[in-house]
């Protein structure tokens, strides 16, 4: 062999130390079953590379451009299932997330974030089925299995509540925290139900009655969370109770009380064309001892005062109520419910 | 009970996987092989990497076009490493089913142009 033969056989050789090492990036079965041939082929198009003249970079180029393509397609491959097709249930659950998310939060900003937590839940669900008909996907570990079963079954569903608690940030946390304690109770369960019935499982599908409590459990928080969306979502929309002390209201709400006290129709029309958040009180079911109650009350700087309203000032008030009335229809059309 | 697919139910077939069998209608080929007639069939267009063949080939054999074979006898290490693969029965009826098709579209486009032309210049 000339020594250009033995430098070539060289730097053949460390090439193929290299591309076998990036073979890391397939599936393990891929690279099992094929990498060797992998390695061997590459091998020969380093030495006909190398024959041909080409530089060292052309053979890279070309084997690098396939790398990443293929690797991702063999990866989605093992986590999509035979067929490479998206199994229809995980999207809509995805899609159907993020639209409960957009609408119980009226925030399209909410979505970038929690995308990200519901494409994580949706591959973990994803990953379950595949645990459940491939068998290999998590090293055929019964306590690995449930635990991503467990996390994949409650992630879903705790997304839902996290999209519409008050704080999210904080709620994204315990999420995730809920999500792993879940898994490894039901990988408890699992492993004690394995236990009681006299061996442990290898990996392959679990049995009927085990998947029907599952797919029960599942159902349940999957329900529970939509339920607790769309509970949140109506809760949003009507007047929150509690204490509607001049104190408490917004810049926006007393300059419309004022504007609609002294008889300031244009001030007052200004106010709503703004869409200035309004009082939730004048937004009420409106008779005139009521109306003039509440206005007495904001007048008085504070709400609770059952006191009736004087007969001397209750055209004022009649008229202040029907201004606001008014108001509050325009503010109903232009700026959404109150 | 599922029914059994039929050479048509394969069409058309994407270009990787066609390469491949038109590769495979030669003889049994190793991945090398392949690779190579590949690229000189399509005049140098595509040239697969092996990530791209072994995906492509690991399809085939799945889809039931293409199996493994013993190759020739050949007693060099490189050859006792390598692994041949070729085209089943029905991997054959459906290549030829993919010429046909493409032999037809050719035709057909061949007329619509002959059609143009005529049309320009009457």
């Amino acid at each position: 062999m000339t020594m250009t033969e033995d430098v070539q056989g060289i730097e053949v050789a460390h090439a193929a130390r290299l591309y076998r090492r990036l073979l890391t990036l397939y599936p393990r079965s891929f690279r099992e079953q094929y990498g060797e041939q992998m390695v061997q082929v590459f091998e020969e198009l380093a030495v006909s590379t190398h024959r041909a003249g080409d530089r060292r970079g052309d053979l890279w180029a070309r084997v690098l451009r396939d790398l990443i393509p293929s690797a991702s397609r063999e990866r989605g491959a093992v986590l999509l299932g035979p067929g490479g097709r998206w199994p229809l249930v995980f999207v809509v659950l995805a899609v159907l997330m993020a639209l409960l998310v957009t609408g119980s939060t009226r925030q399209l900003s909410t979505l970038l974030p929690v995308l990200l937590l519901v494409a994580l839940p949706t591959a973990g669900v994803v990953l379950l089925r595949r645990a459940w008909l491939v068998r290999r996907t998590t090293g055929a570990n019964p306590l690995r299995q449930a635990t991503l079963a467990g996390a994949g079954l409650f992630a879903p569903a705790a997304v839902f509540l996290v999209a519409v608690g008050p704080d999210r940030g904080w709620y994204i946390g315990v999420t995730i925290i809920l999500s792993l304690v879940c898994g490894c109770v039901v990988a408890a369960v699992w492993a004690v139900s394995n236990l009681a019935s006299g061996g442990a499982e290898t990996g392959g599908r679990p049995n009927g009655r085990r998947r029907a409590v599952l797919v029960l459990v599942a159902g349940v928080l999957i329900v529970g969370g939509i339920a607790a969306a769309g509970y949140n979502s109506y809760r949003n929309s009507q007047p929150p109770p509690g204490d509607h002390s001049v104190a408490n209201a917004s810049a926006d709400s007393r300059a419309l009380w004022e504007a609609a006290w002294a008889g300031d129709v244009t001030g007052t029309e200004r106010l709503v064309a703004a869409c200035a958040d309004p009082f939730v009180q004048f937004s009420g079911h409106g008779q005139v001892d009521r109306r003039a109650r509440s206005v007495a009350d904001w007048q008085a700087g504070g709400w609770g005062n059952t006191d009736p309203v004087p007969e001397v000032e209750r055209p004022r008030f009649r008229r202040v109520i029907a201004l606001l009335q008014g108001a509050e229809d325009t503010w109903s059309a232009r700026c959404g419910s109150p | 009970m599922t029914r059994r697919k039929q050479p048509g139910d394969f069409l058309p077939l994407p270009p990787a996987p066609l390469h491949i069998v038109l590769a495979l209608r030669g003889g049994e080929r190793h991945g090398y092989a392949i690779m190579q007639d590949v690229e000189r069939l399509s005049d140098g267009v595509i040239r697969m990497g092996p990530g791209t063949l072994y995906g492509t080939l690991k399809r085939l054999l799945d889809q039931g076009l293409i199996e493994e074979s013993d190759g020739p006898v050949d007693p060099s290490p490189e050859s006792q490493r390598r692994r041949y693969y070729r085209l089943t029965a029905i991997g054959q009826h459906v290549s030829d089913a993919e010429l046909g098709r493409l032999a037809a579209l050719v035709e057909r486009s061949r007329g619509s142009v002959a059609g143009r032309l005529l049309g320009e210049v009457s």
